[in-house]
């Protein structure tokens, strides 16, 4: 969800009122009363409704104004987290400005999750046609746990931070055009009343058989010796390829000039080490190159290896339970080895043959009847 | 020149046809007709010039599309015409294999429409890029920046087999076009047409 708050229901409230997604409701506290969007929550309890309170503001600038509903209306003083009230169906609805609109993972192992006993300690690797990539002195990988990611979205806000990445308005995430460079994704199974629901931080996989560097007919996109899947800009002219044969679809596009002016206060706030994209050049997640090459050229100077837990990435450096850990997978002592070596390791889509550098930790599974059963 | 041949209609002589067929870019048939189908098809090539300026002024963006459907239209378009053009090329191919000695007309016309929607195809992959005035990157010479094509991808693919479509059917059109270019040639009184048609002999057997 972007630029917008919503009034949360649950799918059996909404099928009583049948509302859908988008459609405007009112919810009434007492005397007080506030219209806004509403979204149906899997797994919600029935009959409550569920306000987001920070939006709505008036006087927050340019960027802040006039977003969502402001749920400090209807607040009560003495019961501020729980409250007696009513809804209502109104007859206007928007278009929510969401990322994702497919949450059912039908039977897939995206987001997985796992009970002790069935840990395996050794899996064997995936058999490819080609050959491994060569070594070299450092090899970066990155694992991300589920078990401990809470979904919280410290991750995009850093890396949009760090990397320039562009801020593309309501409208054009409407259109299908955020330009984050990693995603949450979040995914149910199960009874839509009662799901099981699961976060999932995408970002760029760095694939060792990246199908988008097969793609590309210029070269914009090539594979650093280290094992970071390099997107050049310079070289980039748009042709989209790279996105179109990327199974994570992490790759985001420049579909007009996202910059700021060159005169405005965020065109300073900017990173100095990070290019600034132009129209028509893809961009996507780098490990945070700049954040590599620093700890080099520190590395270097002092004449010394890069020492583990050197580089973090902004994601990792973020993130509030330590769920991302990056590092260099060459070093069997490094964190990032450890936890690739750890049973509850899987690759995301593995029978594609990609053979990706960033890879998961599934969760464990909480719930004591089905380990029980399955 | 004027003995009556047996796939032309008997009144008329093979030197009467080559008469017609020269005369047609002198004198239009139909002048009024001509030019009210020539304005409404220029007004149509005004529009794409305007939308062309617009899609490389603003960006591509102005399609609808995003991630993960980022080709849409742009390859619908481009797959359309070159589908336009393979009709060409198959009703050539066609009739050349079944025998029909009366293919000659149509052939023209179809390599004609070939020909010019394979044109109208390949400016597709330099429309949909993002920095379409770097489109020669796709092409291989010898950059002052040392790098060449990606020749593993399947677009760099592209501009070889549209390179490919688009000489091959020239040369089938260049081909069924040599007769015409001879009867031009026999009226003209410059020698341009003479290294068109390919031959510098004047006795008007062209067939």
């Amino acid at each position: 969800m972007t630029w917008s708050n919503v009034i949360a229901v649950s799918p059996a409230l909404a099928k009583r009122f049948s509302a859908a997604n988008g459609d405007h409701v009112e919810v009434t506290v007492g005397a007080r009363h506030v219209e806004g969007p509403l979204w149906i929550m899997p797994g919600q309890a029935d009959n409550t409704v569920a306000l987001y309170l920070g939006y709505g503001r008036t006087r927050a600038g340019r960027v802040g104004d006039n977003l969502g509903y402001d749920a400090y209306r209807v607040r009560p003083r003495a019961e501020p987290w729980l409250a007696q009230g009513s809804l209502r169906k109104l007859e206007t609805r928007e278009d929510l400005a969401v990322t994702q609109l497919h949450h059912r993972l039908d039977g897939f192992d995206l987001a997985r999750e796992i009970s002790p006993g069935q840990v395996e300690r050794a899996k064997p690797e995936q058999a490819s046609l080609y050959a491994p990539w060569p070594s070299s002195k450092n090899a970066w990988g990155m694992v991300i746990d589920l078990d401990s990611c809470i979904g919280c979205n410290a991750c995009v806000t850093a890396c949009t931070a760090e990397n320039n990445v562009p801020v593309v308005g309501a409208d054009q995430v409407r259109a299908g055009r955020e330009m984050h460079w990693l995603r949450i994704a979040r995914y149910y199974t199960g009874d839509v009343a009662e799901p099981r629901s699961f976060f999932e931080p995408v970002p760029c996989m760095h694939c060792e058989d990246a199908p988008c560097e097969m793609g590309c007919p210029v070269h914009a996109t090539t594979h650093s010796p280290e094992g970071v899947n390099q997107m050049v800009y310079n070289r980039c002219i748009g042709t989209r390829t790279c996105s179109s044969y990327c199974p994570y679809k992490v790759r985001r596009f420049n579909f007009y000039d996202y910059r700021r002016p060159a005169d405005s206060s965020e065109h300073a706030a900017h990173n100095p080490d990070v290019t600034v994209r132009s129209r028509g050049v893809m961009e996507k997640c780098t490990y945070c190159t700049q954040r590599i090459e620093a700890a080099h050229v520190a590395a270097d100077k002092e004449n010394r290896p890069i020492r583990d837990g050197e580089v973090v990435t902004a994601c990792q450096q973020a993130c509030p339970t330590k769920a991302i850990v990056f590092g260099d997978i060459n070093d069997p002592n490094s964190e990032v080895s450890r936890l690739k070596r750890d049973g509850r390791h899987y690759v995301l889509l593995e029978e594609l043959g990609t053979r990706p550098r960033t890879t998961y930790l599934a969760r464990w599974r909480d719930d004591d009847t089905e380990s029980r059963s399955g | 020149m004027s003995e009556p041949s047996d796939i032309l209609p008997t009144r008329q002589s093979m030197g009467g046809i080559a008469e017609q067929l020269t005369s047609i870019p002198l004198h239009f048939p139909a002048d009024r007709r001509w030019v009210i189908a020539m304005t409404v098809a220029s007004a149509l090539l005004l529009l794409l010039m305007v939308s062309v300026v617009e899609l490389f002024t603003r960006g591509v963006g102005i399609w609808g599309i995003n991630i993960p459907v980022n080709w849409a239209f742009a390859i619908h378009n481009y797959v359309w015409w070159l589908g336009i053009g393979h009709a060409g090329t198959l009703i050539s191919a066609l009739l050349l294999l079944t025998g029909s000695e009366w293919r000659n007309s149509l052939n023209r016309f179809a390599e004609t429409m070939t020909l010019f929607a394979v044109v109208c195809a390949g400016i597709y992959p330099i429309l949909h890029l993002g920095r379409p005035w770097y489109v020669y990157w796709m092409f291989p010479y010898p950059a002052t920046m040392g790098v060449w094509p990606q020749f593993r991808s399947p677009l760099e693919w592209d501009i070889w087999a549209v390179l490919t479509y688009l000489t091959v059917s020239l040369g089938f059109w260049y081909t069924g076009l040599i007769p015409d270019l001879a009867a031009a040639r026999d009226r003209a009184t410059r020698c341009g047409w003479q290294i068109f048609s390919a031959s510098r002999r004047s006795d008007g057997a062209g067939q």
